[in-house]
């Protein structure tokens, strides 16, 4: 079932222009994963489904239904969460009360849900009574997820939640992102670290200058050559394709596999 | 020791304590509503004349029927007000670049001043007549019985504020919009209404450190301006967008007024009283040049 999906969306930020018709979908039980260079759209993309910015064209559709320019309040109460890539916590409140804070729209106990999310991330429990901010990098993304996971959403928006941490922490994000998935939310993510992500991803898509280029299941992108050598060469993540590259583009192109 | 204490340290801690509760709201405001609010002194020059009519009306001449029955009706009326105003002013303007919300509230503390002005006149009025009672410790402690309620309301308050802050939804809700409004608003945080209990908490106390600033002294329509710079710098003092910073900065920049003028160094005061009020600015200096984020880590711009 398609939980959400974004019909050739095209917007950005007043006359910036960022998205040119970007098309994605996330079915149930998905990971998917949005990759590509530097100023690909990449976040925008994921910003468009929360009300971040305003579309001009295209449509978001959550469980068939059009949220196109809900505003993010009214986003999350349609059982979207988002976590941004920074400034994700509340750092004066402490661990509890963020996650208490991620269930505000609730209107039921939420205590149960809070028990689930000290399951999943134990650490938490420990430090529930400290200031979030004085966490370590790798736990205040725990807490960053764990706040958005107490509404229970539909569809869980993760904005590169790997970035600024060390290879050690980046393995527990990914771990994490695979068990919040595995208990039943669908995830879609921004990435940098493309490889670590398309191996825990169903499916992924590449975007560049604000279209989408390459889709696949995430093993299909892993072993295109292209792909790999646009993205998934060590630190060419942020380097414009090379010009050879650009042919085998072309034919692949048709490739591109829409299952809309 | 005794004259120290009973001259210099308890009114340093009475003006302490009004400031502390005046500045939660400037500080409360700033972090939410993210504008410097210069009519937050006239709320309370406001609040002090609702007070003042109020006395008139009942003909209560009774400091605790002041203090216990009086003050909390004129705190909600003017909450009362101040929400309208928020409506009428704020609202409107609430996407504004800051600039503009700045300078409303600078119309609006004039607006406010001269509406006072014109209602009630100039002259000065007192809240609470005649001479009132001393309260007498171990023989050597003198101070009035009107400094005990004073600091003891404020304690009460700041208790409230503190209360509400930690235990309630709509308190931590303000925390966390203080914290990071954008993210609060990611979170589905309902900021409108955070707005509403931001006015409602700062108005509240600022009608109630101007009553206690007025039994204290006399009843003025310049009185909030007067102690708005010195609040001011209690926020800063404490960190902007920390209330309980506010707090702390409230009482050390009233007992450092205070203070000045004890005479540290030979006969004559340290500092002529006169220049009591630099103090409060010579202290936000300092604090803006060596720790702009203020004693609780508050926000620095």
């Amino acid at each position: 079932m398609r939980v959400l999906e974004l019909d050739k969306v095209v917007g950005g930020y007043g006359d910036t222009q960022i998205l040119h018709g970007v098309s994605m979908h996330v079915d149930t039980g998905e990971i998917v994963v949005i990759i590509g260079p530097n100023g690909a759209g990449k976040s925008t993309a994921m910003k468009a489904v929360f009300g971040l910015l305003k579309l001009t064209d295209g449509a978001v559709l959550l469980d068939g239904q059009a949220i196109t320019n809900t505003p993010p309040e009214q986003v999350v109460r349609h059982g979207v969460c988002y976590v941004p890539q920074t400034g994700n916590i509340f750092p004066s409140l402490t661990v509890e009360e963020n996650l208490e804070m991620g269930a505000y729209v609730r209107t039921d106990d939420f205590r149960p849900r809070l028990n689930e999310i000290y399951e999943m991330f134990p650490p938490l429990r420990e430090k529930r009574l400290q200031p979030a901010g004085t966490l370590s990098g790798g736990q205040r993304q725990m807490v960053a997820m764990g706040k958005a996971l107490m509404l229970e959403p539909k569809i869980l928006l993760l904005d590169e939640p790997t970035a600024g941490l060390s290879p050690k922490f980046r393995g527990e994000i990914f771990e994490t992102v695979k068990k919040i998935n595995s208990a039943g939310t669908p995830i879609l993510m921004v990435e940098q670290n493309a490889k670590q992500a398309l191996g825990i991803a169903d499916r992924g898509y590449v975007l560049v200058d604000g279209k989408n280029r390459f889709e696949g299941t995430g093993q299909d992108l892993l072993d295109d050559r292209e792909v790999a050598e646009m993205f998934l060469g060590g630190g060419k993540q942020s380097e414009q394709p090379p010009a050879k590259s650009r042919k085998p583009a072309a034919k692949k192109q048709p490739r591109k596999s829409r299952k809309t | 020791m005794a004259e120290f204490i009973n001259f210099y340290l308890i009114p340093g801690l009475v003006l302490g304590s009004i400031y502390a509760l005046g500045a939660i709201g400037i500080t409360m405001t700033f972090g939410i509503l993210r504008f410097a609010n210069f009519a937050h002194g006239e709320t309370m020059t406001l609040g002090v004349y609702i007070a003042w009519t109020l006395v008139q009306l009942t003909g209560f001449k009774s400091m605790l029927a002041i203090l216990l029955v009086l003050t909390p009706i004129s705190m909600m009326l003017t909450i009362m007000v101040v929400l309208l105003i928020d409506r009428a002013f704020y609202k409107p303007l609430r996407a504004s670049p800051v600039i503009i919300l700045v300078i409303a509230s600078f119309g609006l503390m004039l607006m406010i001043r001269s509406v006072t002005q014109f209602s009630w006149g100039v002259q000065l009025k007192t809240i609470l007549p005649g001479i009132q009672p001393r309260m007498q410790l171990f023989d050597f402690f003198s101070f009035p019985l009107k400094h005990v309620f004073i600091v003891g309301g404020a304690l009460l308050l700041m208790y409230v504020v503190h209360y509400v802050l930690t235990y309630t939804k709509i308190g931590k809700a303000m925390r966390a919009t203080s914290d990071s409004p954008e993210l609060a608003r990611l979170t589905g945080i309902n900021t409108e209404k955070v707005v509403m209990a931001t006015w409602v908490m700062g108005a509240g106390l600022a009608c109630a450190a101007g009553v206690f600033l007025a039994v204290d002294t006399q009843v003025d329509t310049m009185m909030g301006f007067k102690i708005l710079l010195p609040m001011f710098a209690a926020a800063i003092l404490g960190g902007v967008g920390k209330p309980y910073g506010a707090m702390a900065g409230g009482v050390v920049i009233g007992v450092a007024e205070e203070l000045s003028s004890y005479h540290w160094i030979g006969d004559g005061p340290l500092l002529d009283p006169g220049y009591k009020q630099g103090i409060a600015f010579a202290i936000m200096i300092a604090i803006l040049v060596w720790r702009p984020t203020g004693l609780f880590k508050g926000k620095s711009f």
